[in-house]
């Protein structure tokens, strides 16, 4: 086990696309960890919808050895942050794993609402801060700038901000001299009884769930019978070691160091993020503070395309699940769509990243209903229920007062969009709580709103709002008194219970004309005419129609054109599979995605 | 071996300019190299005799010839009489013979070739009227020469069908247009919709947003227009985009349509020969494309001119529909029985029921022209024929689309 004064735990915490996998890249170069002719961009990021979205969801970590200036080597463990914010709660347990942080900022963008708030983060956990500058090469890099942001806005001390450049690789040996000089070694000591944080786990076909953890006092070895403070369930140590790209076995794991054990354990979700490791028969007094558990603030059905699937994406959510303790999800089933799954996510990101890792992963084609927030709704028989489904609704009759989750929003805008953002969040239900100059051309704006506003429509308006220059945190912050309805849509006269949607009573008009308008652009023209209506109960409050197909065939169809209108058609027969019959109506997989995103193209 | 063929398709590769539409095996002839379409002709010819010694029919017996392109009239005289000439010594008095042609290369000397070697039609390219629409699809000709090479072709004797594009906004209207041609003779007329041919010039534009197209409404709204003119004149919708008075079909497409055996010689063409040894199964065999490399291949130089393909009783089976359907003749029970052991009725229950609106009793096959494959007495179908009415053609896809589906639920034979 190593001598903690020569271990350095650190992160690196950035606003998304900031360039954080990038300069993780580098650090493993530079380390030579590996060859930089087997480097892999984004060593870290090991699924592939990170890789092509360059987004990191779930956190990983990697043990260098450096040796420094002084001539001793040092093991910097970098624990890699998911970026995005329905992972803050992942952040913030990565975050205090750490003794420092390196808050990067893109020179071309400055700093931005999650590097504020990432970084008020870290200064919660007492963390040493390091300012990192990235992007210097790109021709639109304003360094002076940045500078005084990080002085202005950040309250640090520019002088001691790093110049890096993550893809040319410049600067980093002078990072890593800063990490040694800066960030503080662990003070734990061994003899201390055991607590250690775990900060992700993972699970590996061969081996189980791997748990990923920073020992505070004590130290884990294999054979020691440990216990989880906060569940309360006790394993059987069978292996430790370190990250070292892939996992390197070790005799333990002392005080200060970040590394994995592997205990038996069955499935991820047995295994709590935050949650502290101690020794069953020593154990500490208490747990490391800050646990919580995650719980899901966005529900939506998922069924498969394809009736027969069911089992296909029964079993792809169970693998999904294995490495994903966030995602929950109970059997469903609807009218028009048949059986399926009621899902529960941490926000809209982990929405669409299950979604496309079911469909490229696990091959599946899906229909996903529009997502909804959880309600609180008081029955007039004093019973108190939580409803996310619209399938569960009780009726307005059988309600005595309902409530929804409402969060905090942070918006950092320049100046010149202040307006129109303002606007953007009124027509969302949100109060503005404060505006803040953060610079004389930048500001932050705190408003409070109903979460189910986030969900449709707005990241898209925000940012085309703000010509993209806005960025965006939010976090939740309870419930608040609303008025609930239930938005109905009929096709051909038939409700179709996938479509339904649980709205603010008041927006229920525009919701509906936008839904109806949405559908009328997604689903194709058909044999007959087919009305698209909104209804509240029994009360039709918006309609569209969709005329019939006038033409459907092949204008020319002679001796030498046979086999390929032939395939053509077979090619069509293919395409109809990703049809969903409802009633006597074919409506494609977009036509479900149409009610969820915001399409300019079908907009009057 | 295969049901004999008894049409004939000769591919003519050339034209004088390219159509900004077009997708088809054609180049301008100006750019061959020399020689190049003197030795093609004669290496069509000789492929013929290929194929003809391999599948029939024996003795000459075609019933129908059809020399398309391209545009075979944009062959200089000498050749073109070659080409016709060397077709007539090998195709003994059929009973329909089309050439097709362009108002801008039809002549007095070409029409008398045509006379000379029994041609009895001339498709004409006519397209539009509109000169500054002709002009935006780098068509050469105008309403003029159009006017002027109809009058000379109906003059001489020919039966004369004319080719319209639909789809495109014209000043006269298309039922305009087609007005114009019948009252100058024309009694044939094929109206297709534009198809945007990935890789041509029309479709890049049309994909910047350069092209005027008609809404699906407003096109519907012209080919109403169109048929009600047409209907007036004694004219019928007999497959999708052809329209003629009873008995002034183009034969030689019926044999395409009721998928009888046919031969295809020329770079690009193809052949289909039916009902081979395997009960339903059929052979498809396409020319190579490129000229040159054709030229190499019937000469022996280079490989087979042809790539062969045996399609499955399964395929065979969708093909027979998917033409039969296109025609208010509906498939030919008799023909189907003979090559699959079964009639559509029995092959299809659940999609001709779902169909049932659209379908109406098969037109009686154009018989008074004799010596054809496909000629009956003109008597009434039997009672469970049908085709589809004109909404139904409309929809010819969705249709198909249904009965593909059906055929691959079920086993593969008729049982």
């Amino acid at each position: 086990m190593r001598d903690p004064a020569f271990i350095r735990n650190f992160c690196i915490i950035a606003h998304i696309d900031h360039g954080k996998s990038t300069l993780a890249d580098r650090f493993i170069e530079k380390a030579r960890v590996v060859d930089s002719r087997k480097m892999q961009d984004q060593m870290l990021d090991n699924m592939d919808i990170e890789r092509e979205r360059g987004i990191t969801i779930k956190s990983q970590a990697v043990a260098l050895e450096y040796e420094a200036k002084d001539g001793k080597t040092y093991t910097l463990n970098l624990v890699d942050t998911p970026g995005h914010v329905d992972f803050s709660y992942e952040v913030s347990r990565a975050i205090s794993a750490c003794e420092g942080a390196l808050l990067l900022i893109d020179a071309t963008q400055g700093v931005e609402a999650q590097t504020l708030s990432n970084m008020y983060m870290a200064l919660e956990h007492d963390l040493e801060i390091i300012p990192v500058i990235n992007k210097i090469d790109m021709p639109a890099a304003d360094i002076a700038e940045t500078r005084r942001q990080i002085e202005h806005e950040l309250g640090l001390d520019p002088e001691g901000a790093l110049l890096v450049s993550g893809k040319l690789g410049t600067g980093v040996d002078e990072l890593f001299e800063a990490i040694v000089e800066r960030i503080p070694a662990p003070r734990h000591k061994a003899e201390d009884p055991l607590q250690a944080l775990i900060f992700d786990s993972h699970y590996d076909p061969y081996r189980g769930v791997i748990v990923h953890l920073r020992v505070f006092g004590g130290s884990i070895v294999p054979g020691q019978r440990i216990r989880l403070m906060n569940s309360g369930a006790e394993y059987e140590v069978e292996e430790t070691g370190k990250f070292r790209i892939t996992l390197a076995k070790t005799e333990g794991l002392g005080p200060g160091e970040v590394g994995y054990i592997i205990a038996g354990i069955k499935t991820v979700s047995d295994v709590r993020v935050g949650d502290t490791v101690t020794d069953a028969a020593r154990p500490a007094a208490s747990a490391l503070p800050g646990f919580k558990e995650v719980k899901p603030v966005v529900f939506s059905s998922i069924y498969p395309m394809d009736a027969a699937d069911y089992d296909e994406l029964k079993e792809g959510l169970e693998k999904l699940k294995l490495n994903d303790a966030s995602l929950v999800y109970e059997k469903d089933n609807s009218v028009a769509l048949g059986f399926g799954f009621r899902c529960g996510f941490l926000g809209l990101l982990h929405l669409e990243v299950v979604q496309e890792r079911l469909e490229r992963e696990y091959d599946q084609a899906i229909i996903m209903t529009a997502p909804s927030v959880r309600y609180r709704i008081k029955l007039t028989s004093g019973e108190t229920i939580f409803i996310d489904n619209p399938a569960d609704y009780p009726g307005p009759s059988r309600i005595e007062a309902a409530e929804e989750p409402y969060i905090k929003a942070q918006i950092i805008t320049p100046l010149a969009y202040i307006g129109n953002l303002n606007t953007l969040c009124f027509d969302k239900r949100g109060t503005l709580v404060s505006q803040n100059h953060l610079d004389e051309r930048r500001v932050e704006l705190i408003f409070e709103m109903p979460l189910a506003e986030v969900l449709f429509d707005f990241y898209d308006k925000l940012k085309s709002t703000s010509r993209g220059y806005a960025s965006f945190d939010y976090e939740v912050i309870g419930y608040r008194p609303t008025k609930l309805a239930k938005l109905d849509i009929l096709i051909n006269d038939k409700p179709v219970d996938a479509l339904a949607q649980l709205v603010y009573e008041p927006n229920a008009y525009e919701r509906a004309r936008k839904t109806c308008e949405r559908l009328q652009g997604a689903i194709p023209r058909q044999q007959f005419k087919i009305p698209i209506q909104g209804a509240i109960g029994s009360k039709i409050i918006a309609r569209e129609t969709i005329n019939p197909v006038r033409k459907d065939v092949l204008a020319k169809c002679y001796g030498g054109d046979i086999t390929r209108k032939r395939k053509l058609l077979e090619k069509q027969k293919e395409g109809k599979k990703r049809m969903k019959m409802v009633g006597d109506v074919e409506l494609p997989q977009e036509a479900f995605l149409a009610v969820l995103r915001e399409n300019e193209e079908n907009e009057r | 071996m295969f049901a004999p063929p008894r049409s004939l398709y000769v591919h003519v590769p050339f034209c004088r300019s390219k159509c900004a539409y077009c997708d088809f095996a054609s180049a301008p002839l100006a750019e061959a190299p020399e020689g190049l379409a003197a030795a093609l002709v004669d290496a069509t010819l000789h492929r013929i005799d290929e194929l003809v010694a391999r599948f029939g029919p024996a003795s000459g017996g075609f019933s129908t010839v059809y020399v398309g392109g391209g545009t075979p009239t944009v062959l200089p005289r000498p050749l073109f009489a070659r080409l016709l000439e060397g077709l007539a010594r090998r195709v003994v008095s059929p009973c329909e013979w089309t050439v097709e042609a362009n108002p801008e290369s039809l002549d007095r000397e070409a029409l008398a070739i045509m006379r000379g070697v029994g041609v009895s039609r001339i498709s004409l390219g006519v397209q539009s009227l509109d000169d500054a629409l002709l002009r935006d699809l780098s068509r050469p000709a105008s309403a003029a020469v159009t006017e002027a090479a109809l009058a000379l072709a109906v003059e001489a004797g020919f039966s004369v069908s004319a080719d319209l594009i639909a789809g495109l906004p014209r000043a006269g209207g298309l039922a305009g247009e087609a007005a114009w041609l019948l009252d100058r003779g024309v009694c044939h007329l094929s109206v297709y919709d534009l198809i945007l041919e990935e890789g041509t010039p029309l479709s890049a534009r049309a994909a910047r947003g350069e092209l005027a197209l008609l809404s699906e409404d407003e096109a519907l709204a012209e080919r109403m227009r169109l048929e009600s003119l047409l209907i007036a004149r004694g004219f019928r919708r007999y497959e999708v985009s052809n329209y003629a008075p009873p008995e002034a079909e183009s034969l030689h497409n019926l044999a395409y349509w009721r998928m009888d055996s046919y031969l295809g010689a020329g770079p690009g063409a193809v052949s289909t020969l039916v009902q081979g040894e395997v009960p339903g199964a059929s052979l498809r065999l396409e020319e190579m494309r490129d000229p040159e490399s054709y030229l190499r291949a019937c000469s022996g130089e280079i490989a087979n001119p042809a790539t062969e393909t045996p399609i499955a009783p399964r395929d065979a089976v969708f093909e027979a529909l998917m033409m039969g359907y296109r025609t208010v003749f509906g498939p030919d029970h008799a023909a189907f029985r003979a090559r699959f052991g079964c009639t559509p009725p029995e092959l299809l229950p659940r999609s001709l029921a779902a169909w049932s609106s659209r379908l109406v009793p098969a037109a009686s096959w154009p018989g008074a022209r004799a010596s054809w494959p496909g000629a009956r007495p003109p008597v009434p179908r039997s009672a469970d024929e049908r085709a589809l009415d004109g909404r139904g053609l409309d929809l010819l896809n969705r249709f198909l689309l249904d009965c593909l589906a059906e055929l691959e639920e079920r086993s593969p034979s008729c049982g």
